[in-house]
């Protein structure tokens, strides 16, 4: 008894456990990877459709908005108007202003307007240089003709000024 | 986990393989030497949106936002990041054949070395970590030397670790041999290697790597449990040769509340016990007898306490601790009976599967599970495994998949219903629009344009000025005119001295309003031509316009019953990748259910087992009693 417990336990402990991971039905994962990429051009397609439908280019202004590493504002919430009209409302979490501060835009809002001048404002809150309450709006008339209207809004350190700076910059 | 990288260990690369694409995108900018948490430059909106739902790892919506700016071209002036995120993405959602695909052109032509190593350690990370190991190897084997050392390293263990499994034990020593010293993952792979040179006959030196590992001195609690895994080792083989002094030596150097306590207590019970030394041998028993039983080491204690009171020839207490031992082990083999019949029914996949979309990252963790089903203690060591893992991470994919198209599912009807509202408002608007009769009126003012180009040109030629005199100054002349037919009229009444006057005035006046306009007859010549030239543009656009109703009302129908269509395609291709989710997600969870099932029979029949030697053993110390 006493030598086939020890040789048990040696064994199990020179053996590399890694064994147990022994190789993983191939063909299930094939299978699994194919409807993963079926789904995903699905809702490529869907997506399309959905804009074709919902928010035709002739009348269709997206918002966007993006942030820099954000040492002199920190993005807690913002509001955007259009034409007077609140379109959004949006409360960040830690990690989507991580997501911002690394390069990823958010898409804030996507609806339909008419042709011709429109107004966009948009109100920032939250903490700004030295951590004090900092609420700032800024507001921009764009042209909406017969194309789609990308407009994004940009907050920006100005190192010179220790301000943060917001900027709406219309995309073609 | 096999010893390159023990539990916790394990946890933490797998946290840290969810930034594994991440670790891909930074040269995403086309900047190579980029730092690997560089803020990455968006010059396309729709890049930078599946950038931000990539880092909220919201990986599916990515995926969608990219491949749509793909197809709609909005990605010209980030083609080769966009294809670098979404090979991230794919790698982040388990689709390792297509990011290598996708990454193909990258890897064999313009990706600097960093990048193309990067590459293909995250390929092979998550072939790793999915238990395909000849692919994982394939993929492991193409690093060339330009990756971060940390990764490097981190590859080159795992390698040697799948060259172990196949048994290539020399060519894994070979590669653990080249790794350079001095860091966490130096001492993973000497540990490793001592392994591999031992399994692959060269014990004395394996043993001399692991008494290297033995004896390191650390405060990290990762490099502790592996000395004590060493020192176990050791006094395992050691104890196997009867060695059982040397054996002891190593097993006292493990420490009493480690996780390799159990373990060690009872080699060091047997170390004693081989040397008939079964009172020392019980004591250590009788304490390893009173732990939690979650290793096997306690319920092989429960058997060895019996061996060692039967040596000491203290009959009745052997045969009450052999009592004890049969009535645990019973127990415990009703329970993994129990829990075996719940994995079957799914009743503890749900669970599992619950358990991990609760979490962001879709991780099991041990404590949690533990906590809740505490049949988990029977298979904490399948929980922390790569394959499980990721078996319940692709369950969890699957659940959220279903979801996806259930949302699809019922939006579609809505645009079905929004498509019917537009082509009913369309078919209302239809009378207003006749462009046939807008063809014949735009005839008619094509007509009259000309016979105004005609007028232009004569009064061009003739240089007439009337013609362009204003309204004011053809009055003007027009008055004049009348003076001059009332003089004719009047003349010879008159006196010549006065006529002469009045001709005078008349052909001043006339000379002053035809001085007025010869003077500026070119500037009022361009005007008409400018007048025309935009009468013409006008007639065009008008043109234009009837075109576009004409093409409208002819393809406005075929539009929507081109999107009829495509809706009706759509929902069938939802429900057959439903079904399809449905079918692979039941194989999926029996896989899990076979993982489980597995280590719970084989650990019950070890049970059984045990349960069996010691009914034999109290049967045998029954018969000596009855003998005596």
């Amino acid at each position: 008894m006493m030598k086939k417990l020890v040789a048990v336990i040696t064994f199990l402990l020179l053996i590399p456990l890694a064994q147990a991971e022994d190789n993983n039905p191939a063909n299930l994962d094939d299978k699994i990877q194919t409807l993963k990429k079926e789904v995903m051009k699905l809702n490529r397609d869907l997506f399309i459709l959905e804009e074709e439908l919902l928010f035709p280019t002739s009348t269709q202004v997206a918002v966007f908005l993006s942030t820099d590493v954000g040492n002199y504002f920190k993005l807690d919430s913002v509001q955007l108007k259009i034409d007077d009209k609140v379109v959004a409302n949006y409360l960040y979490t830690n990690q989507e202003r991580e997501a911002l501060s690394r390069g990823g835009v958010q898409r804030l809002y996507i609806g339909n307007v008419k042709k011709g001048k429109r107004e966009i404002v948009a109100v920032f809150n939250g903490p700004g240089p030295n951590g004090r309450d900092y609420k700032r709006a800024t507001t921009h008339v764009f042209e909406k003709g017969s194309g789609t209207k990308y407009i994004e809004l940009k907050i920006t350190d100005v190192s010179q000024k220790l301000q943060p700076e917001f900027v709406v910059k219309e995309w073609e | 986990m096999f010893v390159v990288i023990g539990n916790h260990r394990s946890k933490k690369i797998l946290a840290a393989g969810v930034l594994l694409a991440a670790a891909v995108i930074p040269f995403a900018a086309g900047n190579a030497a980029g730092k690997l948490d560089d803020k990455k430059t968006v010059l396309d909106l729709d890049y930078g949106v599946a950038l931000y739902n990539f880092y909220l790892e919201n990986y599916l919506e990515a995926a969608k936002v990219l491949m749509a700016a793909k197809e709609l071209g909005r990605l010209p002036k980030q083609p080769e990041d966009a294809n670098i995120l979404l090979g991230g993405i794919y790698l982040q959602y388990g689709l390792h054949l297509d990011a290598e695909n996708l990454f193909s052109n990258l890897i064999d032509e313009k990706a600097p070395p960093q990048l193309r190593d990067q590459i293909w350690y995250s390929i092979g990370k998550l072939r790793y970590q999915k238990g395909l190991r000849d692919d994982a190897i394939r993929a492991f084997e193409q690093i060339r030397g330009s990756l971060d050392k940390h990764l490097y390293n981190e590859s080159q263990l795992l390698l040697a670790n799948m060259l172990m499994q196949k048994k290539e034990y020399d060519q894994a020593a070979a590669i653990l041999k080249k790794l350079p010293g001095g860091s966490v993952d130096a001492k993973f792979a000497e540990y490793n290697l001592g392994i591999a040179l031992f399994r692959g006959g060269r014990e004395i030196e394996g043993a001399e790597y692991l008494a290297e590992v033995g004896r390191l001195e650390s405060g990290d609690p990762e490099l502790l449990a592996l000395k004590d895994k060493a020192n176990l080792a050791l006094g395992y083989a050691l104890l196997g040769q009867e060695e059982t002094n040397k054996a002891r030596a190593f097993f006292q150097k493990v420490r009493l509340k480690g996780p390799f306590s159990n373990k060690a207590l009872l080699g060091f019970g047997w170390s004693h016990a081989m040397k008939k030394d079964y009172e020392t041998a019980l004591s250590s028993w009788l304490e390893l007898r009173s732990r939690k039983k979650t290793d096997s080491a306690v319920y092989e204690s429960l058997l060895a306490v019996g061996y060692a009171l039967e040596q000491l020839k203290a009959y009745p207490q052997a045969m009450q601790s052999y009592l004890e031992a049969i009535q645990l082990f019973k127990d415990e083999v009703t329970r993994l009976d129990m829990a075996i019949q719940e994995v079957q029914t799914g009743k503890l996949m749900n669970f599992l599967v619950s358990q991990a979309l609760g979490d962001e990252r879709g991780q099991l963790t041990e404590e949690g599970l533990l906590r809740d089903v505490p049949e988990f203690r029977f298979i904490t060591s399948i929980v922390s495994s790569h394959r499980f893992n990721e078996a319940i991470k692709t369950l969890r994919d699957l659940r959220l998949m279903r979801s996806n198209l259930e949302y699809w599912s019922a939006a579609l009807p809505a645009y079905e219903d929004m498509l019917a509202l537009r082509r009913q408002a369309y078919e209302e608007r239809l009378p207003q629009l006749m462009p046939e009769q807008g063809v014949y009126k735009i005839a008619a003012f094509k007509d009259e344009k000309n016979l105004y180009e005609e007028e232009y040109k004569r009064i061009v030629q003739q240089h007439d000025l009337n013609a362009v005199a204003s309204e004011k100054e053809a009055k003007l002349l027009e008055r004049l005119n009348k003076i001059k037919e009332q003089l004719r009229g009047v003349g010879r009444q008159m006196d010549a001295t006065e006529y002469g006057n009045l001709e005078y005035k008349y052909n001043l006046y006339r000379g002053l309003i035809e001085w007025d306009i010869s003077t500026t007859f070119n500037a009022r010549i361009w005007k008409l031509k400018k007048g025309l030239t935009q009468l013409d543009r006008e007639i065009k656009k008008t043109e234009e316009q009837q075109r576009t109703i004409t093409t409208a009302k002819t393809r406005a129908p075929r539009g929507f019953e081109g999107y009829n269509r495509q809706i009706d395609g759509m929902n069938k291709q939802i429900r057959g990748l439903q079904s399809q989710i449905d079918k692979v997600y039941e194989l999926q969870q029996q896989q899990v259910q076979e993982i489980i099932v597995d280590q719970l029979a084989w650990l019950r029949d070890r049970l059984a087992e045990y349960l069996d030697q010691a009914q034999f053993s109290l049967a045998r110390l029954q018969d000596l009693a009855s003998e005596k």
